[in-house]
């Protein structure tokens, strides 16, 4: 489903949002993923340690793990945005059957 | 061999890690702006409590991804800088080896008696190649100290936004956009976070002046070399005189200004600097009793021959001039009042000093025939292995 256009109703821009949350998710695992290979690129030239070297290692280290950290956060995201959802037609369902009972 | 000639990471495989963050940057950033369109749309249809909570915790996560987006040009800026910069210093060890060879064939040639027409160039690009080592280390270590403060926040942040909202409190305490977020950074890497040193923005600038290499040697890493004279007079001239370095004359008795004080070209860092050597003000035997229990604190060795050198306050030295090593017996250090900054300083100043003293004891307490350019470099070479050693021991205080 695309994001780029307003949808006419709650669930279907709540199903766009927790995409957009999900990609966003993947899109951070996959930089820590290209970050490491990056780093690991540079451990592996001549003497890449010391100091200095070793401090942006460390660095790179911790990137890598809070852009996976971030990732799950966001994926977490997308699947309270689709609960949300979901409680939303639930809700819907429910009026609904409330009003036809009542008419 | 050596330790400046020994073998640094390869500069093309750090631009090819450049530009590896480059492209990642540019497959993550675009999703900022989805995740940022699609919540803007969506709270066109969606009210309440719950839609208030997400609305939260997406500002904290944007506010996040944008630090990501900053981290990943500053990393790939950095990187591109420190290709080239180990680049550089490649080729200048290449030519330190080339002097050394070309030493050996005209010794042949000459059977020994003009081996000394390349000691000159051979030390001062041992200077340089130490010089540009220590900046690399430096840019590194600042960007590291810079980028995980920053990171440290943003785990706060995540934590926040994971308790939906607690840690909105902090974000909203912060004022940044991603970008402001990136340029703080920036401030931070190239302005002085590390050893309190100022490093230009601008990558050629850091590659060329900030180091003392200048174009010349930049013009050789990117392919360009001129001829090695050329090169040589301007290595020197910059690494002696552009960025600070002033050889002096040993003709005057005295090595000139030692320029140790490399965050000066910031003027309010100078006026600072000026206030407190104001404060820290002492009489001449105080400035000395200071010198010798520095020397004993940190065990430099002020003896030369098995006889003690003697330390001297010179109020009239500039502040850029810490120390100077008059010709003459009894041997006998000068010392100004821009030795006396710190520990650091100070124990620097008289280890390269004592190198000078031990350089005018093989020469019968006289200058003559011995040009700067030889004399300066192992003092130098001293004065900043101490300095490391200090750094580490020490936390450069």
């Amino acid at each position: 489903m695309s994001s780029g256009e307003i949808k006419l109703t709650v669930p279907e821009q709540l199903d766009a949002m927790s995409q957009a949350h999900r990609a966003h998710g993947e899109a951070a695992h996959a930089a820590a993923e290209q970050v490491n290979s990056g780093h690991q690129a540079l451990q592996g030239t001549t003497n890449w340690s010391g100091p200095g070297f070793d401090d942006i290692s460390g660095f790179l280290n911790q990137f890598v793990s809070h852009l996976h950290a971030f990732g799950n956060l966001k994926q977490t995201l997308a699947t309270s945005v689709t609960q949300a959802k979901e409680n939303s037609v639930n809700a819907n369902t429910t009026n609904a059957q409330n009003l036809t009972t009542q008419g | 061999m050596t330790w400046f000639m020994d073998p640094m990471p390869d500069g093309d495989t750090v631009h090819q890690v450049a530009a590896s963050m480059r492209t990642v940057q540019g497959a993550y950033s675009p999703h900022i702006q989805t995740v940022q369109t699609t919540h803007d749309q969506t709270v066109i249809v969606w009210g309440g409590n719950d839609s208030t909570a997400h609305t939260q915790v997406t500002t904290a996560t944007q506010q996040a991804s944008q630090e990501h987006a900053g981290w990943l040009v500053a990393l790939a800026d950095t990187f591109q800088v420190l290709g080239t910069l180990l680049k550089i210093i490649f080729v200048l060890q290449m030519a330190w080896l080339a002097i050394q060879a070309a030493t050996v064939i005209w010794g042949i040639f000459t059977a020994g008696l003009d081996a000394l027409v390349t000691e000159g160039p051979a030390a001062a690009l041992a200077v340089v190649i130490q010089g540009m080592r220590q900046m690399v280390v430096s840019l590194l270590t600042a960007l590291a100290k810079a980028l995980a403060s920053r990171l440290v926040q943003a785990g706060v942040l995540i934590g926040g936004a994971t308790g939906l909202g607690v840690g909105i409190n902090t974000v909203e305490s912060q004022h940044l956009s991603g970008w402001q977020a990136f340029l703080t950074i920036a401030g931070d890497t190239f302005t002085g976070a590390g050893a309190g040193m100022t490093i230009a923005l601008d990558p050629l600038a850091l590659a060329g002046t900030g180091v003392g290499v200048g174009q010349v040697a930049t013009q050789s890493a990117l392919g360009n070399p001129t001829d090695v004279q050329s090169a040589f007079n301007l290595i020197t001239f910059d690494t002696f005189a552009a960025s600070g370095f002033d050889s002096g004359d040993p003709a005057n008795g005295d090595l000139g200004p030692i320029e140790r004080n490399r965050d000066l070209s910031d003027e309010e860092a100078y006026q600072q600097y000026l206030q407190r050597m104001a404060q820290q003000a002492q009489t001449p035997e105080q400035y000395i009793a200071q010198a010798y229990q520095t020397a004993e604190k940190y065990g430099i060795d002020l003896t030369v021959n098995g006889e003690p050198v003697q330390l001297a306050f010179d109020p009239n030295k500039a502040l850029e001039n810490p120390g100077g090593t008059p010709e003459g017996y009894p041997p006998t250090i000068n010392l100004g009042r821009g030795a006396f900054t710190d520990d650091r300083m100070l124990g620097g100043t008289l280890v390269h000093e004592m190198v000078h003293i031990r350089q005018l004891a093989e020469n019968g307490w006289v200058w003559k025939g011995l040009p700067t350019e030889v004399v300066e470099p192992p003092a130098y070479a001293a004065q900043y292995e101490w300095e490391a050693w200090f750094d580490a021991n020490f936390g450069g205080k």
